[in-house]
């Protein structure tokens, strides 16, 4: 089986959503009255490059997201909370650059970046805990801690920590330099550094669960939880440390918002990168390298439709996203029956191989 | 499409007329059916008379139960005709299948646990579909009419889950009486029955001969088909490599067509007696006890008693065969020693250390185990064998470090434990769902065997997988313990137990009887105590429970 076929098989599924989900647009827009043509005229002009240095911050929430999803599902647990999981890390990242503001930079923005990750990584943890020691589903902990989180510092926030008449902190004192500082052209948008930290976090992850014997018995539970505890590999621990680090990741969104963006906390932030961040994860296959562009892809959409409001109601993305995903979900089976034939030609053929070097009558060969 | 109860009521009036139960004259041309490249069925012709008991016989892999899908309306075949009758049909679904009259019993019971016996079987019948409840009172009579006269020892108002496999298997066979089956396709019937139920279950399938059904029985054992089946079929590589009547069919000729030649006799044609003294004796056998189980119980996942006062004393290079009829502790025995599963009471003493209950096995400590489902509990299906083989070996090999390993490292380690162990092709890359079962059993085998345990569990270690795989881990297992390993060898084929163990033990309701030297053993003993008869109670054809 030649590899580029391999390689259109598992794109497949992405390029014909991406073409249902277009071609649904141009119907909707025609109903609306509004030339498709028009609509494609709009993006390509106002895609300046201040525009994309917002679709690569939006890209940066939804890659911590995604990851955060894709990293609890290689366990096999599915992550919704990491919604909850960013805000308690951004509140968290938040309360630390606040109270820290005496120390110097240097020291207090990784420590803020560490506040980020623990507050998360706490948020992660519970879920984890209580899957693990208690059995109790991790979709229903994960949706009741988002509740808990949301509505929790909602509380702490207007109590305490509120500035008068707002829903935001006092500044931090630590922050992540601008992009545009370094590429003039993206002056004004919002993306920070903290995209790099996010590619980091992308290929830490990655060479984590294939590299590490760690993160490869993780998957192993996350495949085969029995065959794992039969080759002697507890599954609960691993649960656990799965939910942790997802928590922690999502946390980190604390970084692009309050360290990049605003440089403090501000209620209702957030608004849903959480779930994005589980159609990112299903489109990336949680594979942790196919997060980034996962990311960038709903990163351009959302984008995509505030450039196009004044002639579309902005919910059309919405409703695109879901067609996307939905027609993605349904053909991703195919794919995954079209890969099974491949891997037994696989075996199959390398048998033929090997008969065929029997008969020509060589001794030793190395397949 | 009321036939079944029709036909009940007639049968229970103890007409024995066989054309009642005549079954259709079956004849297969042409079958061929691949999944992807894989071609499963090459262009099969099977002609099933009726009133004959067909035996369908071949290696892992070989086509027979794709064939009997298609049989079965599972599955379509990709050209070839299906003639019932002289008719050519196309069998669309089971339910048209089970309109001509053909079932088939799975080699996994299609059943439902926590309902009754009746529930069961009135589940899906033609004529109790629908919002309309269960006649329970008019089908419990017909039940019971049916299992007197086929002496069947069923109460329809028993939980499946309370029945033994053989019970169950009853109440598949039933079902398929029920509605009407003139055709039963049993798919490897006698892999879970103990001896005496093999028994119990051949007779029943004369029955159905005498009746005029027609019975196909798909198997490994060749003892099987010389005892029973009056035609033989052999399939390789998805097609027919012999069809012959039984009567004139020799031993040496079936083996031939199943192995493709005959240097090597298969270890299932071997008696038992043979085997005991062919056995080269263990010269390294020795007092130095490495595992010992001192008066252990323990309760299964429902909290009933699975284990009851259990001892055994395993000593290095001694391989223990523990027989018994699937579900009297076994897998709770597997587990605990594996330390997969606590224990209520006794101890249990693996190398040097000693667990009282509550204790947790120390990682290092937890012996080798290669499970009972290869499919489920063994391998990985869409983990690669590399990472299949690694899985039980990341703690002990060098050049993984707690940070990194390198895929090239553990693929260039993984070759040749694949070679070693026959895995054909051993290429670490494959993906095992895609191998053959006797090839993922080996590579499942390679994984736990070269860990460099002292202690091997291994359970049903070649059920279902083909006669030269099975010869070859056999070999594996005795090497293990020439080596100084011992083996615990949990195993429902008595033949596999006499032929590798050096004591026997049977296993039933939790308790252990005394070791014995193999020698001393045979299968009569063994088949008794394993349904929990001692050695003076008579063999009666069979016990429900």
């Amino acid at each position: 089986m030649p590899r580029w076929r391999v390689v259109a098989v598992q794109i497949m599924p992405l390029l014909l959503s991406l073409v249902v989900a277009i071609t649904l647009a141009c119907v909707i827009a025609l109903l609306l009255g509004v030339s498709p043509l028009t609509l494609g005229r709009i993006i390509s002009e106002r895609f300046s490059s201040y525009t994309w240095g917002q679709v690569l911050f939006q890209t940066t929430f939804l890659t911590f997201t995604g990851l955060a999803v894709a990293m609890a599902f290689s366990v096999g647990l599915f992550n919704i909370g990491a919604e909850g999981q960013a805000v308690v890390g951004s509140f968290a990242c938040a309360l630390v650059g606040i109270i820290g503001s005496p120390l110097p930079g240097w020291l207090l923005l990784p420590l803020s970046i560490l506040a980020a990750f623990v507050g998360g990584a706490i948020w992660g943890f519970i879920p984890g805990w209580l899957r693990a020691r208690f059995g109790t589903h991790e979709v229903i902990n994960t949706i009741m801690l988002n509740f808990i989180a949301l509505a929790g510092i909602n509380f702490l926030m207007t109590r305490y920590f509120a500035l008068p008449e707002t829903v935001r902190t006092a500044k931090v004192g630590a922050s992540l330099s601008r992009l545009s500082d370094f590429v003039p052209g993206l002056h004004g948008s919002a993306a920070n550094l903290s995209l790099v930290l996010a590619l980091l976090a992308v290929v830490a992850a990655h060479f984590f669960l294939h590299h590490t014997p760690l993160g490869f018995s993780m998957r192993a539970v996350g495949r085969g939880r029995r065959q794992a505890e039969c080759a002697r590999i507890s599954s609960g621990k691993r649960l656990i440390i799965a939910f942790a680090i997802a928590g922690g990741i999502a946390g980190l969104v604390g970084t692009n918002f309050v360290l990049g963006y605003k440089h403090y906390y501000e209620d209702g932030f957030s608004g849903g990168i959480g779930f994005l961040g589980i159609a990112v994860a299903l489109i990336a296959r949680n594979e942790p390298l196919a997060i980034f562009p996962a990311a960038f892809l709903f990163g351009f959409l959302s984008q995509a439709g505030l450039v196009v409001n004044t002639h579309l109601p902005r919910e059309v993305v919405d409703l695109l996203t879901g067609v996307l995903l939905l027609v993605f979900i349904a053909t991703d089976r195919f794919r995954l029956r079209y890969l099974k034939n491949v891997r037994i030609s696989a075996v199959l053929s390398s048998f033929a191989k090997q008969r065929a070097r029997l008969s020509v009558g060589e001794k030793e060969g190395s397949s | 499409m009321n036939h079944g109860v029709g036909i009940n009521d007639k049968e229970t009036q103890g007409s024995r007329s066989t054309d009642l139960f005549r079954a259709p004259e079956v004849r297969l041309t042409g079958i061929t059916r691949s999944f992807g490249p894989m071609i499963a069925n090459d262009s099969i012709d099977l002609h099933l008379k009726p009133a004959s008991i067909h035996a369908l016989v071949g290696e892992n892999g070989a086509g027979k139960s794709t064939l009997m899908r298609i049989l079965f309306g599972l599955l379509k075949p990709d050209s070839g005709q299906i003639q019932i009758d002289g008719k050519p049909v196309v069998i669309e679904s089971p339910a048209h299948a089970l309109a001509h009259g053909i079932g088939m019993i799975h080699q996994h019971f299609m059943l439902v646990q926590p309902m009754t016996v009746l529930e069961n079987i009135a589940l899906g019948s033609d004529s109790h579909t629908g919002l309309s409840a269960i006649p329970r009172r008019a089908l419990t009579a017909e039940l019971r009419k049916l299992f007197a006269d086929y002496q069947f020892e069923l109460d329809p108002e028993e939980k499946v889950e309370n029945l033994s496999v053989g019970g169950q298997q009853r109440v598949e066979i039933s079902r398929l009486l029920f509605r009407g089956a003139r055709l039963l396709i049993c798919d490897e019937p006698t892999a879970v029955l103990a001896p005496p139920e093999v028994d119990a279950f051949f007779k029943i399938l004369t029955r159905f001969r005498d009746e005029g059904r027609t019975v196909v029985f798909i198997t490994h054992k060749l003892a099987e088909v010389l005892a029973i089946a009056d035609e033989v079929t052999v399939l390789r590589h998805g097609r027919v490599i012999g069809n012959a009547d039984r009567s004139s069919l020799s031993k040496g000729q079936l083996v031939e067509w199943i192995m493709g030649d005959t240097s090597e006799t298969p270890a299932d044609d071997k008696s038992p007696d043979a085997e005991s003294t062919a056995k080269p004796t263990r010269q390294n056998q020795t007092e130095d006890v490495i595992l010992s189980v001192d008066s252990l119980s323990a309760v299964d996942s429902n909290g009933r008693l699975a284990l009851d006062a259990l001892s055994l004393q395993l000593r290095a290079g001694e391989i223990i065969g523990i027989a018994g009829v699937a579900g009297n502790g076994q897998k709770e025995l597997s587990e605990v020693i594996s330390g997969r599963r606590g224990f209520k009471s006794g101890t249990l003493k693996i190398l040097d250390h000693l667990y009282r209950p509550g204790d947790s096995m120390r990682h290092s400590n937890r012996p080798a185990l290669i499970p009972e489902d290869r499919s489920h509990e063994g391998l990985i299906s869409d983990f690669s064998l590399w990472e299949n083989l690694l899985l039980s070996h990341a703690a002990e090999l060098q050049f993984i470090k707690p940070w990194w390993f390198s895929h090239r490292q553990v693929k260039q380690w993984a070759m040749p434990v694949l070679k070693q162990f026959r895995v054909e092709p051993p290429n670490p890359q494959h993906v095992s769902g895609a191998l053959s079962g006797g090839n993922q059993q080996k590579v499942l085998c390679a994984r736990e065997m070269t860990i460099g345990r002292r202690i091997l569990i291994a359970c049903q270690p070649t059920r279902g997988i083909d006669i030269a795989s099975t010869e070859f881990l056999h070999q594996m297992l005795r090497d293990y313990a020439i080596s100084g390993g011992g083996v615990i060898l949990i195993s429902a084929d008595l033949d596999e137990i006499l032929s590798l163990s050096d004591r026997v033990g049977t296993i039933y309701r939790g308790r252990l009887g005394q070791l014995k030297p193999t020698g001393e053993l045979d299968l009569a003993t063994i088949g008794r105590s394993m349904v929990g008869l001692t050695e003076s109670d008579p063999v009666t054809s069979d016990n429900g429970q």
